[in-house]
């Protein structure tokens, strides 16, 4: 077989993409969304107060050590993260108990007591789909999430390569040609988010290197069981804390340390406290410092004796360049550092790397229906396939996403397994997706979903009216822009899927009777299935 | 920290992909459907001025968020500009498509 180099990156592209597309698709739009994840966590807990951002972290520690000391003074840990700004907006503490037993709870400042909320999975478990996806052990999906991340990456790279007039189409979207605006669709999205989408995806497979390039850990360490855990222990040393000595003292006051913390990073700047072996002749008082405000570099830490109040050690920001490079990737990745204005660009970034995802799905089916259509030859089959999986998944899986803000207002309080339901029900409203894709008229099956995706979303705002206080009604004039903001995006893809849905059903009806007749019933599942 | 100052780079970035695209004679023609050809010197100083507000936009930028977000923002910034241009010449091409509504009009 003997073709150019070109063909063969286009055959590359067209695979590599569509393969695991569906399942990019979702890293997208998971991802998109992990931008906003403390927002969508507040939203996901209405019960919660107002965050207690802009508070001094040293009294804030003293309050959640004070409630540690009495509630879990024998623990063999505390760690409290402390709040900051929309990464942290609350004191957040999480604990192993004397039998080593983890669990966690959120401060209310205001009162010193925890606050309790509905158990839900929140913005975090949205956001963890991301690169955990659900229901599969990680053994599993690592090698998915690395597999689809290389796909990822080879098809930015043949995507370019194949693209032949990048700039002279730099700003062409020619609507209304068919086959034509897709790939200018495509294209479009492709080329004016490329630096993002290059970084976002180079980036993606630096945090999967432990994962998609094992054997270089193993040629240095041996394939004996530990050789991960000695590599990960020299990799990213941890401030040693020693074991406990069995003795018991007490733990110094942690006014003087936190001064010491304050006098270095300042009166916001101590991220988070761990107090190991508390009560122990050998506790140990760490503190990090400011977390995430650039994109690059490790935290400071110091490290205190708990019975003395000496300091120990105090490691700095600085970093080897190797590590300072893979940290300063992750970092542009996650994105935490970015304000309000950059986190909007970011966001916008996501989003258009989702439809860039979506474009090329869609690009792929009606491609190969119009070569179909032309040869009136070869089987519909895939085309099928891929056309009623890119319904189901484009449109259905946002419906998913819809159905479990539904369900966290919907179960009731108490009901037992709450959290894990509200994931179920986005699954079950996914599998109903596809199911009705499989089921209806490919062009009736996008109109129907894209309306059922507007109704969806829509409603969220209304749901949460019937079911909470922190409705549009009270979030817009108290200035609470979390929850009048969420409300108000959530009316905004609506709307948005609204319109998709009349402009998709006036193309429909609007197209010429022979295109149509080839576009939509030409191929009938019906005549697939004989 | 202003906020002017991120709306200022977002404005410099749609300018600059504003004279890029005018610096293209399909999109000039879509732009200005009166205008000729342009020529090349002509063209070439449409570019370094396009350069020019691109490289302000990214001085806005670093003003406001520092030198590394700085530079990750603009290129979001690049981004929102190029997008807004498509959106505009793809308004601007749909409208084309009509001419019998437009003469109505004019």
């Amino acid at each position: 077989m003997k073709q150019g180099f070109r063909q063969s990156m286009a055959w590359l592209h067209t695979w590599a993409g569509l393969l695991l597309g569906w399942l990019l698709y979702l890293i997208f739009v998971t991802g998109t969304a992990g931008y906003l994840d403390t927002e969508i966590d507040r939203w996901m807990r209405p019960e919660a107060p107002a965050a207690s951002t802009n508070v001094d972290s040293a009294s804030a520690a003293q309050t959640g050590v004070a409630w540690l000391r009495r509630e879990v003074s024998n623990g063999r840990r505390w760690s409290l993260s402390l709040p900051a700004d929309r990464n942290s907006p609350y004191l957040y503490l999480f604990w192993q108990d004397a039998d080593g037993v983890r669990d966690n709870t959120r401060i209310d400042l205001a009162t010193g007591e925890p606050f309790t909320v509905r158990d839900t999975g929140g913005g975090q478990t949205l956001y963890q789909m991301h690169w955990r996806l659900h229901y599969l052990p990680g053994s599993i999906t690592d090698w998915l999430i690395s597999l689809a991340t290389l796909f990822m990456l080879v098809a930015m790279v043949t995507g370019i390569i194949v693209h032949k007039k990048i700039f002279k189409d730099f700003f062409t979207f020619r609507s209304g040609k068919g086959q034509r605006s897709w790939l200018d669709a495509h294209n479009a999205l492709s080329v004016l988010t490329m630096p993002f989408q290059l970084m976002i995806t180079y980036s993606g497979l630096i945090f999967m290197m432990f994962s998609c390039m094992p054997l270089i850990i193993n040629a240095v360490y041996g394939f004996d069981d530990g050789s991960r855990d000695r590599f990960f222990d020299e990799a990213f040393p941890s401030s040693a804390v020693g074991a406990p000595a069995g003795k018991p003292a007490e733990l110094i006051k942690l006014a003087g340390p936190l001064a010491e913390a304050r006098r270095r990073w300042g009166s916001d700047g101590i991220s988070r406290l761990s107090v190991h072996h508390p009560g122990d002749a050998n506790a140990r008082i760490r503190l990090r410092g400011p977390d995430a405000r650039q994109p690059m570099g490790d935290p400071p830490e110091l490290v205190f004796d708990g019975r003395t109040g000496e300091l120990l050690a105090a490691y700095g920001p600085e970093t080897t360049v190797i590590d300072a490079t893979r940290d300063a990737f992750l970092g542009l990745h996650e994105g935490l550092f970015a304000g309000p204005f950059v986190r909007v660009l970011y966001l916008v970034s996501g989003l258009l790397g989702t439809g860039m995802v979506a474009t090329g799905l869609v690009l792929w089916t009606v491609k190969r229906r119009e070569k179909l259509a032309k040869t009136r030859s070869g089987s519909p089959r895939g085309l099928v396939l891929v056309e009623r999986l890119n319904i189901g998944t484009v449109v259905g899986l946002p419906v998913g996403i819809a159905a479990y803000f539904w369900a966290n207002r919907l179960l009731p309080p108490d009901f037992v397994g709450r959290a894990a339901w509200e994931v179920h029900a986005m699954f079950i409203a996914w599998a109903l997706m596809l199911t009705h894709a499989a089921a209806r008229p490919r062009a009736r099956a996008w109109i129907e979903q894209l309306w059922i995706a507007a109704a969806a979303f829509a409603l969220v705002p209304m749901v949460n009216a019937l079911t909470t206080d922190r409705h549009l009604l009270n979030s817009l004039p108290a200035g609470d822009w979390i929850m009048a903001g969420f409300d108000l995006a959530m009316l905004g893809i609506g709307l948005a899927t609204a319109a998709a849905a009349l402009f998709v059903g006036r193309r429909i009806a609007t197209a010429n009777p022979a295109r149509l007749k080839s576009a939509f019933d030409h191929f009938s599942p019906e005549e697939a299935r004989t | 920290m202003t906020v002017w100052l991120p709306l200022v780079a977002a404005l410099l970035a749609c300018a600059g992909m504003l004279l890029l695209a005018l610096a293209m004679d399909r999109h000039r023609k879509q732009l200005l459907p009166r205008a000729g050809r342009v020529s090349r010197p002509y063209r070439a100083t449409l570019r370094s001025a396009a350069l020019t507000l691109l490289a302000l936009s990214l001085l806005a930028s670093a003003r406001q968020w520092g030198a590394a977000i700085g530079v990750v923002g603009w290129f979001g910034l690049l981004t929102i500009g190029a997008l807004v241009m498509l959106a505009w010449l793809a308004a601007l091409g749909a409208r084309r498509h009509q001419p019998a509504r437009r003469s109505h009009n004019g």
